[in-house]
């Protein structure tokens, strides 16, 4: 009976488009259908990802809470309540956000100069200029690295995990006029930044 | 305000085809291994979609109530019903008896000679 339940709650098979379907995929996931669960990480890790990986030292330390903060969300959906204006992406990210400070406020600082092996950008589509991108990479990492905490968590959720500046407000507790701002004054320093490498 | 340079800088960050497979792998499992309680689970199902849910899970129970031995069970339960001797109505012709404290009116009885 459960089995026909889950399966009537079958989420859509292609990619969803909209925050509708996303929904349809969180309440899919909810009642045991392993296949909506799938798709919504397919859908949301990289803006994971992104969001976690300048508070950790390593790619490995960023896979690992990436992967907590997934199995977390996954397995306690019930604790998701969708509401007008917080989509499933900004919960989402706000978990993996809180594992990501807690790892960082254990010590392990984020390196700037990590090295960026070609290898963990191998992956990287055909044609593409791998040292510029590693060169970018690095780039970033240490512009971000020397923003203040608060700083560092606005910026990577706004440019990182694309939420607005609402939903950045709040997950931070930092009003959306701040939000606003600080996006703008370290948008002008990032972009200012990375273009020295992006244009040598 | 969101520049292309930025948005290509944090496209960077994004885990690898082969790093993002490794995770799903290890998401998966951890998905798969999640303490489950079938009471959760049920309340689950009613919350996604309380009123379709709702009403799927009261008609599987009714049925599962009907077509079933099920039912026996708590008719088997309740204790027998006794049979029950009821008193014989009193005859309306009958007078009624009196009241114990009314004093009893009995002729005198005669004079001994």
């Amino acid at each position: 009976m459960f089995i026909a339940f889950a399966a009537l709650d079958a989420g859509p098979p292609e990619a969803p488009a909209d925050d509708g379907e996303v929904e349809q995929l969180v309440r899919a996931a909810r009642v045991g259908n392993a296949q909506a669960a799938r798709r919504l990480y397919a859908l949301h890790v990289q803006r994971v990802f992104r969001v976690v990986r300048p508070f950790c030292a390593t790619e490995a330390a960023a896979e690992d809470v990436t992967q907590d903060a997934f199995a977390d969300a996954l397995g306690n959906l019930s604790r998701y309540s969708p509401r007008p204006g917080a989509r499933f992406v900004g919960w989402l990210v706000t978990l993996a956000l809180n594992r990501a400070r807690k790892q960082h406020a254990r010590g392990q600082r984020t390196e700037a100069h990590e090295a960026s092996t070609l290898e963990q950008l191998a992956g990287a589509a055909e044609g593409e200029a791998l040292e510029e991108r590693v060169l970018l990479k690095r780039t970033l990492l240490a512009a971000l690295a020397e923003l203040s905490p608060r700083d560092r968590e606005v910026v990577t959720l706004y440019f990182g995990a694309e939420l607005s500046a609402a939903e950045v407000a709040t997950a931070t507790g930092v009003s959306a006029a701040n939000v606003r701002k600080i996006c703008e004054r370290a948008s002008a320093s990032l972009s200012q930044r990375l273009r020295g490498p992006a244009a040598a | 305000m969101r520049e292309p340079i930025i948005e290509r800088a944090f496209e960077t960050l994004e885990p690898s085809p082969n790093t993002r497979a490794a995770l799903q792998a290890r998401v998966e499992a951890a998905y798969e291994a999640r303490p489950r309680s079938l009471w959760l689970e049920w309340l689950n199902v009613l919350r996604g979609r309380p009123l379709v849910n709702g009403a799927w899970a009261t008609a599987a129970a009714l049925v599962l109530f009907v077509a079933t031995p099920l039912s026996a069970l708590p008719l088997a339960l309740l204790p027998p019903r006794a049979a029950q001797v009821q008193a014989r109505p009193s005859s309306p012709l009958k007078p009624a008896p009196r009241p114990l404290s009314a004093p009893r009116r009995t002729a005198p009885l005669p004079a001994r000679r």
